[in-house]
């Protein structure tokens, strides 16, 4: 006989997360729903109508762990419909931007996670203050390289508003190599608390497939020609049922129909060969993460040009064409899509990383007891603001197929 | 007499005004010493919004949603001082331009700032506030400095916002000097300052209040400003 | 002797630089200049946000210092106006300085006061000022307002004037001739948002500096805080700054106070006038 237990609010994760489990007599999950309850704010509905410029002043605010990603995708998004793309030093810039963002966003989960692996309240507060202090280090890049570390305003159609001085990418150098001290100390720290906890083997592992464009910052390429052909959504009543989903505030994206799996687990797995598999394997992966993002940066920074041209105008102001930008944002494949006609926006949707990942928690909590659900749900560190943006709305008609050939179509598991 | 009991309550925003909060970094750890922490769903696992001398909260109550509603409800009945934290509460900022219309919840519409519906003690505009803004407010509830408080409600702060405040409050009213702090305060850089005066592209204003709030001309701390020279 | 209506000071010298290259650029006595070059050398400052002609069009454009030749470039007064808070964000974002000099008028130095006690938009900006210099001001003008006093009264074109400064109650502006504007007939083309101002010596800076009150090619300076004092008493020490007693000197500090006590029975009566007429005025500003 089942029984359902409801976990709701979730807690220690960003926005408002729901698990509804059935579960046995034993309390181990049989059906694992997990969903959105962040209320949607409709920025796909009123960007429609507004100068191309407003896009990723507003997409920013899906969320304000990981703003880059969104100005970043949305960038791109309108770039790719109008038909324009950055500098190459453009380009450098927006990376760093994000990367300054992520060596803050990633360490943050560690916040989140800290009181289920680190019960000493002395060892807890020293954890903190490393954290904090690598936290502070990213967020120092992105707000130099952006303009601002919370929303960046520098994240600009054409590329990157201003380049950073000389004395700054010395500065940012040198802050690296501070960050990097700290993370040789906190990083086997976690490791070894994740090690020692009693979380069971095998938790949250599943067979569901992984999506990732590319290893580091995004390839929109990637999912035109990977992903997109496979791409199809459900509304939330029909995939969790009615009574479940009728408070959902996503939809559920899948590709070939099936939930994925979005994130560090999966951008690892299909670019460097890593096979571990559970909740715990994507907490690993996500350490491994900071150390690349903080290699990278150092890289970006050691060759920019700090004179070079960092935007390029468009020339076109676009003619209504499907622009799509990608970002791997911390905790996935971002997904952004523009359709610009004349500057104006016609048409916008976006699924960001947790977006695709919520359908993925709600499966991994199976097979576990349910105590064990919300461990599952903080290893993917789920942003639901940012999940919550999707229409399927276009100049006011429900778009059914699109025109484009290269997608794919709605409404068809 | 124990420490004052806070409160963060998140509504409906984007949670950049938590990572302001949070990025007072190690200072943290002192807020978390000058206040007991009682609920905070990003870091703690308290579920219920509990009695609490003093609130924060971010992001708005949706008109259309029973249970922010009632969330926000509880939350000032709940508490003694209630802190619109950031611009989502204080002015609505880019919740102005919810307009509904969008899958699953096609009938959210409306996310007014939380004065509509309650009584706000402080508001803090901002997207996001600085994060000393979170610290000073703390630590100027733990000691009863009601002077620095008091100008968080000063007249035309708070509620719906937009860079036209300049025109209308500012210019309109023969009071601007042209010193850039709006353009300053800006945080998408909507706000340049061609010939001394501010040109605002509405383009870019996402109508969070700090321009407002950051003027000069808007309100003068002047026994703040007495104290600090004292200081430095 | 402590005078009124000049806001608190710990003290009210005379001073110039010693320093010959600046002493080729200074409006006046050059010391604003000089304590700007010093802090960048000792370290105290790593830069600055500044003011400097765009072109010979006195067109005010704002900028971020951070070399000794930079700060010389924004020696000299301009009047007309020049919203330099805004390169404050600048100085701390893509220059990535941590120990800024600002220099600006009374209102821009009330406003940066306030920006620190209320970071709304100015995230970790307001630790990072380092220093804040005042500069004395009855009046600011609109570019054009200056134009309509040099071109219209003064009859040269703004692009020939080299030089603009005040002097016994007249505008003077020097390029291939000379000509004087009366101040009481320039006032017409200030911007009525300086008719409420109430603050003539910049009361909020660390240090303040105008000319009145001292000899020609001196300034008038107040040291007003611990950390102005410290910075300003290191550069005399090192001989960068030559200070004399302002009292033994003509017209003398009652000159100032003055026009600082005009200025703010001036402010006080047109608050009043405004406040009659229903219009919201800034609160606390007769102080």
């Amino acid at each position: 006989m089942t029984e359902r237990v409801v976990i709701a609010p979730t807690t220690r994760n960003e926005g408002h997360g729901k698990f509804v489990l059935e579960v046995d007599e034993e309390g181990i999950v049989t059906k694992g729903h997990f969903l959105s309850l962040v209320i949607v704010r409709g920025f796909e509905k009123f960007l429609v109508g507004r100068a191309m410029e407003f896009a990723p002043v507003a997409t920013s605010r899906f969320c304000g762990l990981c703003p880059p990603t969104h100005a970043t995708a949305s960038s791109e998004a309108v770039e790719n419909s109008i038909g324009v793309s950055p500098p190459p030093t453009g380009t450098m810039l927006r990376e760093l931007c994000n990367l300054g963002n992520h060596l803050h966003d990633h360490p943050l989960q560690q916040i989140l996670i800290l009181p289920d692996f680190v019960k000493d309240p002395g060892e807890q507060k020293e954890a903190l203050i490393r954290i904090q202090k690598m936290r502070k280090i990213g967020q120092n890049i992105c707000e130099v390289v952006g303009g601002e570390a919370i929303h960046s305003p520098y994240i600009r159609v054409g590329g990157m508003a201003r380049n950073i001085s000389e004395a700054a990418r010395h500065k940012l150098l040198d802050s690296l190599s501070a960050f990097g001290k700290i993370w040789e100390e906190q990083r086997p720290f976690m490791e070894k608390a994740i090690e020692a906890s009693d979380v069971p083997a095998g938790l949250g592992a599943h067979d569901m497939p992984m999506m990732a464009t590319d290893l580091i910052y995004g390839r929109s390429d990637v999912f035109r020609r990977e992903y997109y052909p496979c791409y199809s959504e459900m509304l939330p009543v029909q995939y969790y049922g009615e009574d479940i989903g009728v408070e959902a505030c996503t939809i559920i994206p899948m590709i070939n129909g099936a939930p994925v799996e979005v994130g560090p687990r999966a951008r690892l797995w299909k670019y460097m060969g890593y096979r571990e598999r559970g909740a715990m394997a994507i907490n690993f992966a996500r350490f491994a993460e900071i150390t690349m993002r903080m290699n990278r940066a150092r890289c970006i920074l050691e060759s920019l040009n700090t004179t070079a041209r960092t935007i390029n105008r468009p020339v076109t102001n676009g003619s209504g064409k499907l622009g799509i930008g990608v970002n791997e944002a911390p905790r996935g494949t971002n997904v952004h899509m523009a359709w610009v006609e004349d500057g104006r926006i016609t048409g916008y949707k976006a699924m960001p990383a947790t977006m695709w990942s919520t359908p993925a928690i709600g499966r991994s909590a199976e097979g576990f007891h349910h105590r064990w659900a919300q461990w599952v749900m903080r290893a993917y560190d789920p942003c639901i603001s940012c999940a919550t943006h999707y229409i399927i709305l276009r100049e006011g008609r429900v778009v059914e197929r699109y025109s484009d050939r290269e997608g794919g179509s709605y409404g068809q598991a | 007499m124990g420490r004052p009991e806070f409160a963060y309550l998140h509504l409906s925003a984007c949670s950049g005004c938590e990572i302001s909060f949070l990025d007072n970094y190690e200072r943290l750890i002192e807020m978390m010493d000058m206040v007991d922490f009682k609920y905070m769903t990003i870091l703690m696992d308290a579920t219920e919004i509990p009695e609490v001398d003093i609130v924060f909260i971010d992001g708005a109550a949706c008109l259309q949603s029973k249970e922010s509603m009632e969330a926000l409800r509880t939350a000032r009945k709940n508490a003694r001082y209630l802190v619109a934290w950031g611009g989502c509460s204080s002015t609505a900022t880019i919740n102005s331009f919810s307009r509904g219309g969008q899958m699953p919840q096609p009938q959210h519409e409306s996310f007014p700032a939380i004065s509509k519906l309650v009584k706000v003690d402080a508001f803090v505009p901002g997207c996001p506030p600085g994060p000393e803004m979170a610290y000073r407010i703390i630590n100027a509830f733990v000691k009863g400095d009601t002077d620095y408080l008091k100008y968080l409600t000063s007249e035309g702060m708070g509620g719906f916002s937009c860079g036209c405040d300049l025109l209308s409050r500012i210019i309109g009213n023969s009071l601007c000097i042209g010193c850039g702090t709006c353009a300053f305060s800006c945080p998408t850089r909507a706000i340049t300052m061609p010939l001394g005066r501010p040109s605002i592209n509405w383009d870019r204003c996402v109508k969070c209040g700090a321009c407002y709030a950051g003027c000069p001309r808007s309100f003068q701390p002047l026994d703040l400003m007495n104290r600090m020279m004292e200081e430095l | 002797m402590t005078y009124e209506n000049f806001g608190r000071y710990r003290s009210l010298v005379t001073a110039k630089s010693t320093e010959l290259d600046i002493g080729l650029v200074a409006q006046d006595g050059g010391v604003v200049t000089g304590l700007l070059c010093h802090a960048l050398k000792t370290g105290e400052i790593d830069g600055a946000v500044l003011t400097q002609k765009l072109d010979s069009g006195w067109m005010p454009a704002q900028y971020v210092a951070t070399t000794r030749e930079e700060i010389l470039g924004g020696a000299g007064s301009i009047y007309a106006l020049s919203p330099s808070v805004f390169q404050l964000k600048d100085a701390v974002r893509e220059y990535a300085l941590e120990n800024v000099a600002y220099v600006g008028l009374p209102c821009q130095v009330v406003a940066v006061r306030k920006m620190q006690l209320y970071p709304f938009g100015g995230r970790f900006v307001g630790d990072r000022v380092r220093l804040v210099i005042g500069i004395f001001c009855s009046e600011n003008f609109p570019i054009e307002g200056l134009r309509n006093i040099v071109e219209g009264y003064g009859n040269m074109p703004l692009e020939e004037a080299d030089r603009i400064y005040l002097s016994g109650g007249k505008v003077m502006i020097e390029g291939e001739s000379t000509a004087g504007v009366p101040i009481k007939k320039a006032a017409l083309y200030a911007q009525d948002g300086d008719h409420v101002c109430p603050d003539l010596t910049a009361e909020y800076a660390d240090i303040s500096v105008g000319s009145t009150g001292s000899e020609p090619g001196w300034n008038t300076v107040f040291v007003r805080t611990g950390r102005g004092e410290k910075l300003f008493n290191s550069a005399v020490a090192e001989g960068l700054i030559e200070t004399g007693d302002i009292e033994a000197v003509k017209p003398g500090p009652s000159a100032l106070q003055k026009l600082a006590k005009t200025k703010k029975t001036t402010a006080q009566s047109n608050i009043k006038k405004r406040d009659q007429l229903g219009l919201f005025v800034t609160k606390n500003m007769y102080y």
